[in-house]
């Protein structure tokens, strides 16, 4: 019974849906109104009837008759058919809305400036034609919905895209569900894009839309652009596959882009003698130039020369999504001093606070992500690969590429990966700012070799973290390798300040070599620049910036030079050092002091600890490893009038310390010792560090131990517990067992000293 | 005897539940039946929700028409109406407005005498003659429901 009851009633609203329609028709437009809305229908002097604020001449009128179709109110429907176009106009916009069609062309000028009936009018778009185009003119916010259509605009009637809305207000353009629609324009029109909205346009729909902008552009909106569920695909784009202004907000789908022209997606200023709004709350009047990107998929690819997959002249601010891009366009030269690289995104800046982001860039010298101002990476993955090759001719240009590279960089969050491979290319580089780094993980890889910059005259490496100005890490893990000629694992200008985080750097590159005066070295850190006066003998050098530790854990190495190297002073005070090396583990060009922390350096081939000014030992716990003599363990710049000073500290010096030294602590020398031995160093009765004896193929002597009291060393013990450091050569807290008492004897210096000033 | 009693319930029992399943069944028909009367009713409620198109001229003469199958054609200076009935031709100049109406309301109630010839027929189509006006023919005629056509178009009116 009840199936019965449900059945009458099923029946019941069935039948309720039909309703009578009054069909005008003029030409291939029909339209219609519904009996019940329709009204008084007046005829005017024999020549006219107004039907619902639509008034015809009557001698255009081809037909009426009157159906049961049913009207959807506020919907103009253009169904394309081949050669042709038939378009049906609901009855009550019918007054604001003026067709012309010919052929499959057709241009609707709409002319209401409020809703109609509570809604905005919706044009849909259904069909297919080899030769036919939508335009549309108003000044109203309106839909234009796709619901299943191909068209191809052949020969321009009314203008050369696909649809072009000439309207300056919000337009929706609304990609049916499950349906495909496909756009192309003519390539011989005047329009900016083959799908172009005068306005504002907000793409969205669950339906996919194919563009093939065979002029221009293959989406141009002359203000911004939103995008939500749909997915859009770029087959081909003359120019940019998207152009907008203002902003452009991809809230989610999906975006492909193939076989454009120019930029996949670029997003100008609109006002640009105003300049930037910045971003405003809720994108409120927003005239940024800034492109986000909240959810969904981005694959793009560009292969013109200079072109950029996201480029905004404001900023790219990217929440969530994946993001694919490739970056294969070729340098632009066509003025040498301001050369244009391709890139995968390129911003006034960048910050990225989610979403994984995959870039490859194979243009020369090109850039992963470069940003006029900042870059920060506060959450997210980017993985760079740059394999963009180095461009340089003589003195009038000289570009290598950049994984990441802005005026100041802020890594807080988040995972970043990124390899070099072209000559004297950086994996990260800050152009005259600093780069901040205070957590995340980050990942750099260079294998570029070293190569000569006609237009500075100098010769330069790869470096995995490179900044103009300082180097800042206050958190996070750097891995950081290097692999070429005159590479480098980070290098600053500046100061390179540690004070947490994790910092692994390696160099495995040996010399990069131009002429006798020109060359590269490679080196695992490197701060601060010494600028040399007058020349020989009475050269003088003046230092800026250095390198300062107070937290941390470091740890350098480099195959054939400096591990660490201040090209001014050299302070630390806190923190975990570890530098292995064949050349100086630890260099500093001018004064290096260690008034704390834990450090080692252990040198296969020259100082362990070297200071080309003063050296001073204030604190802190020091393991100092170097080649036979004449290099020490710890060695300052006697030869200059420097002098090493030890005021304090833990102190294992293994090929002594400098001669002339000022030990205001005492110092004792064991004649012996025995390589990959574990060493307990003892305060009175306070184990203070227990050490393990590398086994370096050369080692210098004396071991020289040194504590603020009491100093006695034991070897041979065993080792448990505790918290290893320096890459296992020494711990920390731990429990030590038998081994020997090792014989001191007084130590006032030694005669060594290396005779070179650096 | 017990058994036989309990035998006769048990056929009594039978029996009512029998009479039961019939009226429910005969109740279902009528809900059937009933259920498509109403919808065909309302079917053709819908259907026929604004079953006339009221054409007033500017006498105030008003015409209905079926809109079964109606079509209009605008040609030269008359408008053609064809529905399942016929054609009817009208002169766009003397055309006022139309409307869509539910009931016939085009049942001549003309306000606006004009002075001239009118040929009346009853509604089973016998001629009754041409009078020099419609307001003539009204003062003439006994009362009923006639068409009338004139220079303007065929119409009905009603004499009272």
């Amino acid at each position: 019974m009840r199936k019965t009851l449900g059945l009458i009633i099923a029946l019941m609203l069935t039948a309720n849906v039909w309703a009578q329609t009054m069909n005008v028709e003029t030409g291939s437009v029909v339209y219609q109104f519904p009996a019940a809305k329709a009204g008084v229908m007046t005829y005017t002097d024999g020549t006219s009837l107004t039907i619902m604020g639509k008034t015809f001449t009557l001698s255009e009128v081809t037909n009426v008759w009157v159906d049961n179709a049913q009207v959807i109110d506020n919907t103009v429907s253009v169904v394309y058919e081949g050669t042709s176009a038939r378009i049906l106009v609901a009855g009550n916009v019918a007054q604001y809305v003026t067709p012309a069609v010919k052929g499959a062309h057709v241009g609707i000028g709409q002319t209401n400036t409020s809703d109609v009936d509570g809604e905005e009018i919706i044009y849909s778009l259904s069909g297919n034609t080899s030769d036919g185009e939508f335009y549309l003119s108003g000044s109203y916010k309106c839909t234009v919905e796709l619901c299943g259509l191909t068209l191809t605009n052949a020969s321009p009637v009314f203008s050369g895209a696909a649809i072009h809305v000439q309207n300056g207000k919000r337009i929706d353009i609304s990609i049916r569900k499950d349906t495909e629609n496909t756009l192309a324009d003519c390539p011989n029109g005047t329009q900016k894009g083959c799908l172009y909205v005068k306005g504002h346009a907000e793409l969205k729909g669950q339906g996919t839309l194919n563009i093939k902008g065979n002029l221009k552009h293959g989406i141009k909106t002359g203000e911004y652009l939103t995008m939500r569920k749909c997915g859009v695909n770029i087959l081909s784009a003359e120019g940019d596959g998207i152009s907008c202004s203002q902003y452009f907000l991809m809230e989610s789908g999906s975006l492909t882009f193939g076989n454009v022209g120019d930029d996949a997606i670029q997003c100008d200023i609109d006002n640009a003698t105003a300049g930037s709004t910045g971003q405003t709350t809720n994108h409120e009047d927003e005239d940024s130039g800034n492109i986000y990107i909240k959810e969904g998929t981005v694959d793009a690819t560009v292969t013109n020369t200079a072109a950029k997959c996201l480029k905004a002249e404001g900023n790219v601010i990217i929440d969530g999504g994946t993001l694919t891009l490739k970056a294969n366009g070729d340098i632009d030269l066509t003025d040498t001093s301001d050369p244009a690289f391709t890139a995968g995104i390129r911003a006034d800046s960048y910050e990225q606070n989610g979403g994984n982001i995959d870039i490859v860039v194979n243009g020369a010298a090109g850039r992963g992500v470069t940003a006029a101002n900042s870059l920060m990476i506060n959450g997210g993955s980017l993985n760079v690969i740059n394999n963009g090759a180095t461009k340089s001719s003589g003195s009038s240009y000289f570009c290598s590429a950049r994984g990441l590279r802005a005026s100041t960089i802020f890594l807080k969050s988040g995972t970043v990966t990124v390899s070099t491979s072209g000559a004297a290319s950086k994996g990260i580089k800050a152009d005259d700012g600093n780069v901040t780094v205070t957590g995340g993980n980050i990942t750099i890889t260079t294998t570029g070799a070293g190569a000569y910059d006609g237009e500075d005259k100098d010769a330069k490496g790869c470096a995995g973290l490179d900044a103009d100005g300082d180097i800042n890490i206050e958190g996070g893990s750097l891995t950081l390798k290097s692999s070429g000629t005159g590479g480098k694992g980070m290098k600053c200008d500046g100061t390179l300040t540690i004070i947490d985080g994790t910092v692994n750097a390696s160099s495995t590159g040996s010399n990069y070599k131009y002429s006798n005066s020109l060359s590269a070295s490679a080196k695992a850190i490197k701060a601060g620049v010494a600028t040399q006066k007058g020349s020989g003998r009475n050269a003088t050098y003046e230092y800026s910036g250095g390198i300062v530790i107070t937290g941390g854990n470091i740890i350098a190495s480099a195959s054939n030079h400096e591990a660490i190297e201040s090209k001014s002073t050299l302070d630390i005070s806190g923190g975990y050092v570890y530098a292995n090396s064949s050349d100086d583990a630890i260099n500093s060009s001018s004064d290096f002091t260690i008034s704390g922390g834990f450090v080692m350096g252990n040198s296969s081939g020259n100082d362990g600890l070297d200071a080309n000014g003063n050296f001073y030992i204030k604190g802190g716990t020091v393991f100092s490893v170097a080649s036979s003599s004449p290099e020490v363990g710890i060695d300052a710049n006697t030869e200059q009038g420097y002098k090493l000073y030890v005021t304090g500290g833990n102190i294992v010096a293994i090929g002594g310390l400098e001669r002339g030294s000022s030990l205001s602590q005492a110092c004792y020398q064991a004649s012996s010792y025995t390589k990959g031995a574990w060493y307990a160093l003892y305060e009175g009765n306070t184990l203070v560090l227990a050490f393990k004896v590398p086994s370096n193929n050369r080692m210098g002597t004396p071991m020289v131990v040194s504590t603020a009291g009491n100093t006695t060393l034991k070897s041979g013990v065993g080792v448990s517990g505790g918290t290893k450091i320096w890459e296992e050569n020494g711990c920390l807290d731990c429990s030590v067992n038998s081994g020997s008492s090792v014989s001191l004897s007084s130590y006032i210096g030694g005669g060594g000293g290396g005779w070179r000033p650096w | 005897m017990p058994s036989s009693s309990f035998s006769s319930r048990r056929f009594l029992q039978t029996r009512r539940r029998k009479k039961q399943r019939k009226q429910y069944d005969e109740m279902k028909k009528c809900l059937i039946f009933f259920a498509i009367a109403v919808c065909a009713l309302s079917v053709r409620a819908d259907e026929f929700a604004y079953p006339y198109l009221v054409l007033e001229a500017s006498d105030g003469t008003l015409t209905s028409v079926s809109v079964a199958s109606l079509t209009l054609k605008f040609e030269e200076s008359s408008l053609v109406l064809t529905n399942d009935a016929g054609s009817r031709n009208f002169a766009l100049s003397g055309l006022k407005k139309m409307y869509f109406a539910t009931k016939p309301t085009a049942i001549s109630t003309s306000k606006n005498n004009v002075n001239e010839n009118v040929e009346v027929w009853t509604m089973t189509g016998l001629s009754l003659g041409v009078f020099d006006s419609i307001s003539e023919a009204q003062q003439t005629l006994s009362r009923g429901v006639y068409v009338v056509k004139n220079e303007r178009g065929t119409f009905k009116i009603a004499v009272k």
